[in-house]
């Protein structure tokens, strides 16, 4: 008997795009949107918790003016979050052959 | 805190923001998704057909094979594939990290709760089928047998878990309104036949079993099952919700009781996870032990002869795509055929499609009682906007009332 709970169903698992790939980045992209609900879900919950306490943060978010340091920050962060999520087109080729593969043991392109 | 939440491990916030999240996939594909397909299928699908073939498509797997290269089915499939993983993926997390705790508190809320007076009984010789263990059905991680250890309840506390994501809100509160409709139909429907003996056959967790015991208290329930896992978590529930109920592990297709013992046998969602060979033997097996005069009822997927070749293609994706490979086998069948080579007589069928009992409460259950059965995209569906369970079954020699 294992002791820890399976994870994963015994079946296949099937398939419904012609693409390679596209199951999988449909998992990958429902899988984000469920780590996004529950970060917001957080910061909602972290609001309320510090009003009910008598700090009203949502006000003084709405009216949060960003200095030149903080802007940079922002900015940066945006960027991560864009190369993050828009990665899988930056590294596709459409030619795969165009794609150099290096040989581990020589160091040279396979 | 109650008996009852006792044993229930508590998510911590991310962990029920993941299961609120998963509920709320599971609701847009059934609902938003789900119409998009439809309209799909309406507007172009259906239309284009018609005009080649001069006829609308006959039946499901004529719709399944035009509808699978479009783009609306492909994305309303794989996201439900995916929500139906995250269902699970929501709660195990929360199990794994209290499992010796909830399997101490359980055995805490079974001591404290003896009095009660339901029984469990295992029986570690049974052969379980391979049709339980060979895929894990409806994609649930372990199915209903996994265990790790002699007194381990989580596989069924995953399943009971996992009915309130699933099924976002519409067993009910209890996910017991398959059981609390069908319970309730026979005692306002045929009130002469007054059950004292019950069982249910498949009963899982037994959220379709309490409302048994709930609706008729001078009877003596009785529910099987072939996986023990499950039964002991049933056993520790019902008994946490002082509802006394035998439960034993046994196969419906041998069930060791006698003749003529039983006013009501009945199962729900039960028979389309079955082989057909087996469902004829339970279908036999209920006659046998139904006395003369009782009544044989099980809520099921309604058959596929009786709703339109769209509604049977949607229903009878969870035989794709779900790990659910005896669902259109079961749903392909004549239903009232499989009674009456069971030994019940043609006549004495019942078929019936009921507005589920804890939404509409008594008074609407009551008029409803004699309307039409009805075959529609609400039948056997999950719709927040109403469902129509769909009742098959027939009673034992003469037709009661």
């Amino acid at each position: 008997m294992s002791k820890q709970l399976p994870t994963s169903a015994k079946g296949s698992r099937p398939r419904f795009f012609d693409a390679e790939g596209v199951d999988e980045l449909l998992s990958m992209v429902l899988e984000l949107t469920s780590e996004l609900a529950t970060l917001r879900e957080r910061q909602y919950v972290t609001e309320r918790v510090l009003a009910d306490s008598g700090i009203d943060i949502r006000e003084k978010i709405e009216a949060y003016q960003p200095d030149e340091t903080a802007s940079a920050d922002l900015d940066a962060l945006r960027e991560r979050l864009l190369t993050t999520v828009m990665r899988s087109l930056s590294t596709t080729s459409d030619d795969a052959d165009a794609v150099t593969v290096i040989d581990a043991n020589t160091d040279r392109a396979a | 805190m109650e008996l009852k939440d006792a044993y229930q491990p508590r998510p911590n916030r991310d962990e029920q923001a993941k299961k609120s999240f998963a509920r709320a996939l599971r609701r847009h594909v059934l609902t938003t998704m789900a119409g998009d397909l439809r309209s799909q299928y309406d507007e172009r699908v259906e239309p284009g057909y018609r005009a080649s073939h001069g006829e609308s498509p006959a039946d499901g797997p004529t719709v399944h094979k035009l509808m699978k290269s479009e783009r609306p089915f492909r994305f309303y499939s794989a996201t439900r594939v995916n929500a139906q993983e995250m269902v699970y993926a929501s709660v195990v997390p929360t199990l794994e990290r209290s499992l010796d705790a909830v399997n101490a508190a359980a055995s805490d809320a079974r001591a404290q709760s003896q009095a009660v007076g339901g029984t469990l009984s295992l029986d570690p010789a049974i052969e379980v089928p391979r049709s339980v263990t060979a895929v894990d059905v409806h994609r649930t991680p372990g199915g209903y047998t996994g265990e790790r250890s002699d007194e381990d309840i989580s596989q069924g506390l995953l399943y009971d878990q996992s009915m309130d994501v699933f099924a976002f809100g519409q067993f009910g509160e209890d996910y017991n309104d398959i059981g609390m409709t069908v319970a309730n139909y026979v005692r306002l429907k045929y009130p002469e036949l007054n059950p004292q003996r019950i069982l249910d056959c498949g009963c899982t967790v037994g959220h379709n079993t309490l409302p048994w015991a709930q609706t008729f208290p001078m009877a003596e329930v009785h529910a099987i099952d072939v996986a023990a896992p499950v039964l002991r978590f049933a056993h520790t529930r019902a008994q946490s919700y002082g509802v006394p109920v035998h439960f034993k592990q046994m196969n419906a297709t041998q069930l060791d009781y006698a003749d003529n013992s039983f006013d009501v046998v009945f199962s729900s969602m039960f028979l389309h996870e079955l082989p057909l060979a087996d469902i004829r033997a339970y279908m036999a097996e209920a006659f046998r032990v139904l006395k003369p005069g009782g009544l044989l009822i099980n809520m099921e997927l309604p058959p596929n002869a009786r709703m339109g070749a769209y509604e049977s293609f949607y229903l009878d994706w969870d035989c794709y795509y779900n790990n659910e490979p005896y669902y259109k086998t079961f749903r392909d069948q004549d239903y009232q055929e499989l009674c009456t080579s069971a030994g019940f007589v043609a006549d004495a069928f019942v078929e019936v499609t009921l507005p589920r009992y804890t939404f509409v409460g008594e008074e609407a259950f009551t008029e409803a009682l004699d309307a039409p059965t009805r075959f529609d995209s609400q039948t056997g569906r999950m719709d927040p906007k109403g469902t129509r369970w769909y009742v098959f079954g027939a009673f034992k020699n003469s037709v009661g009332a």
